[in-house]
Formats: structure tokens, sequence, C-alpha cells
């Protein structure tokens, strides 16, 4: 008998996510996810100075807001052909490489670990043993044994208290929680640290963009932060030294902890290496630019078909003509007035308001699609698509990755086992030590093009007559984020953001083909429709920027079960 | 006066009313200078970044859209505990359990504040929009009184600033300067 169940979570004014699923014999048989508000941000741009634009964007989502920043100055610098001096591109590159830095393991203990540990089990640790645990997996030196009874200590008084508080709303003691106590112990640690590694990778952003989280220091153009390395008011050596110094604590705790500590769930937990694959069409642009007009990049950009790493096509500049052709947006299963299919610099939104049916529309979220196909974007697609290109660095990491998870599950696990729900954790904790060596390298270039004496930070926009178009790609934490721009006179006379978690949490198309969410949990096992943490597993993978909850239904579905998560 | 003392506005500034708190935190920045070491910060619509902003201050002022019953622009005020315990249920504010999330895992963390008041402010209309509807627009005098109140409690001395200047809300620019 099969029952349906509801993801939904009521939070986040910006609108959230909601993913049913139908349950039959203990897996999944169907899925949708949706959207739950609308979004409109070309509806507030509409006439507005483009070179105010990313004010804007960046108040898209609050969680993404650089990124959002960084997409719209690239769209309108495109529209006009115009390019930035070195160092504001570097500048850019660090305040990127830092924002990823921070997101991925922030996100990973305070969303998502929680999926996999199981906090109250802790209780059960001992501390001697799970430090001597901790440095056969890593040499960090805060997995000690005093650290481990300090953090143990603390949980019981937090249970003690008779309230679990921050924890109150886990699976404490589901039966597909399989940890050991002391791993268990392990994570939650790691969780408090996490809090500190936040706090300092972030200073970079707010060293750079005067605040944090809505920068101010960019500009279409290039960037505001004056150099001068005798003043203090600029940027200057004492500044770059503080970025460096954060930076390296940051890459530390990434390569010491983040990382090790998803290899050995992933190892513990090898099931999951089997479940969530879903579209295996893969989108990813390259990132850090490394010249003038967008041309060179630190990481390569494509797109993989079927799973099939030879199929990869290169997306090489911020002209690619592969991509700009190539993108477009589907209506035909959302709540917007029309059923076409168009490419964002033809888009309109006309919303159209109706009830969720399974059926036809259900959801605000458009569908984008690649030529035609869903795209699966996120650091899963970059890395794949990074394997796929052959670059030294991606291939070098993700092997060592996979060796590691291997010799802890005791089998061999080969690139293949990145298509699921722990690959996607895998490949974003293998995507922040990438990133955290390609940000510090940004940082010397920075410095050496200082050094020979550049000081250059902006080109003025000049605005013609007439009509221009534009786009601007940014491979943020979440994934494929591309903004499309059509200037009139000077003035927005179009805009649209084709953000990440439309690509992922995207509906049906005209074609009825599924999007990412949904495909992925197609065959996920369900151990109990009542608490389904195991789709809580899948759509944390992703890691969705917008909350998420998720409905059960019955075969006549009706409501089963309703569930909130974050 | 706690050593550590931010007033944080939470909201978008996209989405009408619940741009509620960047809106006053702009009026408050232009009518009065704080002392060194009280922060203005506008935080958007934060995830786990709150937990930080929980963890760098003594004390905090935040403002907020609520949803509770009441007339649009009214002032609710909720404090550190009524926060802590609002059920996960209970929608006290668009934002939450953001801000509850926020507070407990500060508290877990062994370093939340030890004065928090939110000023909550009920919403006429939430949906896409850069300008407040003209009740809540109209209760941003008394919504900035009551953030001074707080101000005061806390021992914080706002003096007026000289000369005046008129509040800068970006987001209101509409073409081209």
């Amino acid at each position: 008998m099969s029952r349906r169940i509801v993801v939904d979570p009521v939070t986040r004014i910006e609108g959230h996510l909601r993913v049913d699923v139908e349950v039959d014999g203990g897996k999944v048989t169907n899925s949708w996810s949706s959207g739950t508000m609308w979004r409109g941000i070309e509806l507030i741009l509409q006439g507005r100075d483009p070179r105010d634009a990313w004010l804007f964007t960046q108040r898209i989502c609050g969680v993404c807001t650089t990124v959002h920043a960084i997409a719209s100055i690239r769209t309108v610098e495109n529209a006009l052909k115009l390019e930035v001096p070195l160092n504001a591109q570097l500048i850019r590159n660090l305040m990127i490489g830092a924002h990823s830095m921070h997101d991925h393991p922030v996100h990973f203990y305070h969303l998502s670990a929680l999926d996999w540990v199981d906090v109250v089990s802790a209780l059960d640790a001992d501390p001697a043993a799970t430090a001597k645990l901790a440095e056969s997996l890593s040499p960090w030196p805060r997995n000690g044994r005093r650290e481990m009874e300090s953090v143990k200590a603390r949980l019981a008084g937090l249970v003690a208290s008779g309230q679990l508080g921050i924890f109150t709303n886990g699976y404490w003691g589901h039966k597909a929680m399989k940890l050991s106590p002391e791993v268990n112990l392990l994570a939650v640690s790691h969780y408090l640290q996490a809090l500190e590694h936040q706090r300092s990778v972030n200073q970079v952003v707010a060293i750079l963009g005067g605040k944090t989280p809505n920068v101010q220091n960019l500009a279409v153009g290039g960037v505001a932060n004056a150099i001068n390395l005798d003043s203090q008011t600029t940027l200057n050596m004492e500044k770059l030294y503080r970025i460096k110094v954060l930076l390296e604590q940051g890459r530390k705790f990434i390569r010491e902890v983040y990382l090790p500590d998803v290899i050995a769930i992933g190892a513990m937990y090898p099931e999951w290496l089997g479940y969530g694959a879903g579209v295996t069409n893969y989108l990813a642009v390259p990132e850090f630019p490394l010249d003038t007009a967008g041309t060179k990049f630190a990481l390569p950009g494509g797109t993989l078909m079927n799973g099939d790493l030879s199929s990869l096509k290169p997306i090489t500049s911020f002209n690619d003509d592969y991509f700009r052709e190539n993108v477009a947006e589907s209506i035909a299963r959302a709540w917007y007035d029309g059923d076409w299919t168009r490419h964002p610099w033809e888009e309109e939104t006309v919303p159209k308001p109706a009830a969720f049916d399974d059926d036809g529309a259900y959801t605000w979220v458009k569908a984008p699609r690649f030529d035609g196909a869903p795209m699966q974007v996120g650091p899963l697609a970059e890395m794949l698509v990074g394997y796929a290109a052959g670059d030294v660095r991606i291939v070098k990491e993700i092997d060592a990755a996979l060796a590691a998870a291997s010799s802890i599950a005791g089998v061999n696990l080969g690139p293949g086992v990145l298509h699921s729900t722990l690959g996607r954790h895998l490949a974003r904790a293998v995507r922040s030590a990438i990133y955290a060596d390609v940000t510090l390298e940004q940082w010397e270039l920075l410095v050496a093009n200082i050094a020979s004496g550049d000081t250059d930070i902006f080109n003025e926009p000049v605005f013609p007559a007439g009509e221009q178009r534009g786009f601007g790609f940014h491979e943020a934490p979440r994934g494929v984020l591309s903004h499309w721009i059509v200037i009139q006179d000077g003035k927005i006379a179009n805009y649209q953001a084709v953000v990440p978690s439309t690509w992922n949490a995207g509906p049906r198309d005209a074609q009825g083909q599924l999007g990412p969410y949904e495909a992925s949990l197609i065959g996920n096992p369900v151990a109990d429709p009542d608490r389904p943490l195991e789709v809580i597993r899948t759509i944390h993978s992703f890691d969705p920027c917008l909350a998420c909850a998720i409905h059960t239904h019955d075969p006549s579905g009706r409501p089963r079960a309703q569930v909130k998560v974050h | 006066m706690p050593a550590r003392i931010a007033v944080v506005a939470i909201g978008s500034v996209l989405m009408t009313d619940d741009g509620v708190g960047p809106w006053v935190l702009e009026t408050l920045r232009a009518h009065w200078v704080l002392p060194e070491g009280v922060e203005l910060i506008d935080a958007g619509t934060p995830g786990p970044e709150l937990i930080q902003t929980m963890c760098d201050f003594d004390a905090l002022v935040v403002i907020d859209a609520v949803e509770v019953p009441g007339a649009p622009g009214e002032v609710k005020l909720f404090r550190k505990p009524d926060l802590k315990h609002s059920s996960p249920g209970v929608r006290l504010s668009p934002h939450d359990p953001g801000l509850t999330e926020a507070i407990l895992a500060a508290d877990f963390a062994g370093t939340s504040p030890a004065d928090l008041v939110l000023v909550g402010v009920v919403p006429g209309r939430v949906e896409l929009g850069s300008e407040l509807t003209d009740r809540v627009r109209a209760a941003v005098p008394a919504i900035e009184a009551a953030v001074l109140r707080e101000l005061t409690r806390l021992g914080v001395a706002a003096t007026p600033r000289e000369p005046p200047v008129a509040p800068t809300m970006w987001w209101l620019r509409t073409s081209v300067s």
C-alpha cells in the first residue's frame, strides 16, 4: 500500500520548499518538489539603474547574498563588454573563495550532519575512545580526551535540563542512525567548533566587503577597495596578511575536520553511496577568472550527460556561446500564465495562482533546462566536470577522498559512487578543500600584482543608447547561478535570475521529465513514513538554502505526516 | 552598559512590510549618534550567520516583522525567555524559527547574549515590493522610539545627529541618477 509524505517547511519569508513523496513498500515511488512563493526580482528591477542591480539581487536570498551580487555585476559588465582590472577580479575571487569556505562546513554541521549523527547517542560515548578514534582520522589538535569530556558534559547538561534546546526536533534513536556513540560525540564537538570556523572565515568577507552579510565593496566595473599599502584606511599589507592568516586557519579546519568527517560518515553509511543519484546530467561553470576579460579560469566548467564522463562539453569563458544559447526555463508545470519554454532574456513573470495539482501545475519554481535536458548543479556537478576534464587538482583530491573512504569502509569505492546522496556531501567537502587552496593562490596573485605596481580597481561603465543584452554566471556554493539582463537606454528592461535551487528543485517540464530533487528521491528507502529521515537526507544533500518540509500521503492522497526541515 | 551591543534588523527590503526592520535601522542611523561599540547591523534574511551574531554580542535589540495578531504597525516586545520557549509550531516571526534556533544554538555553545529583546512589528502586507504599506510606514517613529527605549534600558545614551540628515533607503531609488 502506498503512502504519501509531504515535507513542508513553514519558515522564511522569501518562501520555502515543499516535497511530497508517495511511499510504497518502504520505498519512495513518486515525488513532487514545490516552491511555495513566487519571486519576481525582474518586477522590482525594471526601470532601475543597472549599476544598482547587485544591491537588490544581493537581497534575493539571505544565505546567498554575495553570490547574487557577484553574478549581477558580471552580468552588467557582460552586456557592456566591460573588462575589470585584475586587482578587482582577484579581490572578488578572494570573496568568492572565502564565502564557500564558510558556507559549506557551517551548513553541513548545522543542517545536514544531524541527519546522520545521533546527538543523544553521544551521551553513551567514551571520551578517551573518541579521542583515540579521532587521532586515527586526522591530526586536528582539538580532538583530545579533555575536549571530548567537556562536550559530553555540555550535552549531558542540556539533556538533564529536560529540554534538548537546539536539538529538539531531531530523529534521535531512529533506526536509520548507525554511527557509534564515539563518532556521534566527535561530530557534536565539531558542530561546536564549526561556529568558530564560521566566525573566522567570515571575517575575510567582512574585511573586503566592508560588512557581512550584505557586502558594500562591489561595483559594475570593479571593486571599491582602494589599494595603498601604506595607508591605514585602504587595503594595505596589514589587512592582506590578516586575510591570509584567516584563510589558512579556515583551510586547516576544512582539511582536518570537515573533510575527514564527511569521508568517515560516507564510509560508515556505504548504502547511501547507492541511493539518491536522480538526474545525472551535470552543469558547472568555470570559476576564479584569472584575467580581466574572464577567458582563463582556475577551475573548469562544462556539461556531462547521463553520468558519462566522456560526454564532457566545456564552458570556457564569460562569453561562452554554448552556455548562452542553451539555458531556457519551462513554466508548463508552474503557476504562471502560459505554458512556454523560453530563453531568460525572453521571459516574463505573470503569476497565476492555483491549487496543487499532481498532474498539472504544482509550484512557483520554473523548470530550467539546458538544451532541453534537466541538469543537476552543485559541488558534485563541478567536481565531476573537473574530473572528466582531467583537472589535475580535482582528480587528485577526489581520488584521495575515495581512497580514504575505501580504507575505512573496507571496500573499493570508485568515482561511480559519487552519483548519490552521500556523494554530493563528499564532493562538497572536497570542493571546500580545493577552494581553500585556490583562494590562497588568489591571495598570492593579488599580492604579486600589487607588488608589480598595479593599483587599478575600477573601470567606469558607459551605457550607450539602445539595447544591450548580457549574462553572467557564477559557480556558487549550491551550483550554477546565472543572471540575465536586457538594458534599454541605460535602464533595466528585463532581468532574470536562474538560481541553483531552481535547477535542482524545479518541477517536471512539458515532456514530464522530473527535476533533480524529484528524480533523486525515487527508490529512496523510508523505514518509518511518519519520520521520513531518509527523504530529508537526500534533500539536504543538495544543501537547499531555503527551509524545506516533507508531506507523506496515503494512496487516497490524504496527508499522513508533515515534517519541517531546515 | 554591556560591553558589546547591537541593533540587528532582520527582514527583506524586497518584501514590503517584511522590510520594516532595515527601514527602522536606516532611520535610526540618520537620526541618532550612538556611543562607540554599539553596532547597527542590517542582517537581511540570515541563515546560520545569525548564530554568529548571537555569539558576538552581550546584548541585542532585534527589529523584525512578527506574525502575531494585532494591527499593522503595532509593536510587540518579546524577550529572550519568550523566544527560547516559542514552540517550533508557532510562527512568532516570519523568520522564525531562525531567531529561536540561533538563540538555542548560541546557548549550547555557551556564548549567547545575556540580554535579547525582539522589537516585533505586525506587518500589513508581505508580498513583492520595496515600499512599506502606509500604516506600517506611519508607525516608524513609534517603532524607532521603542528601540530607543530598549537602548536606554541597556544604558546606551543616543544623542540626536547634528545636523540632522534624511534616512537613505537605497532600495527606494527607482531610476538612473
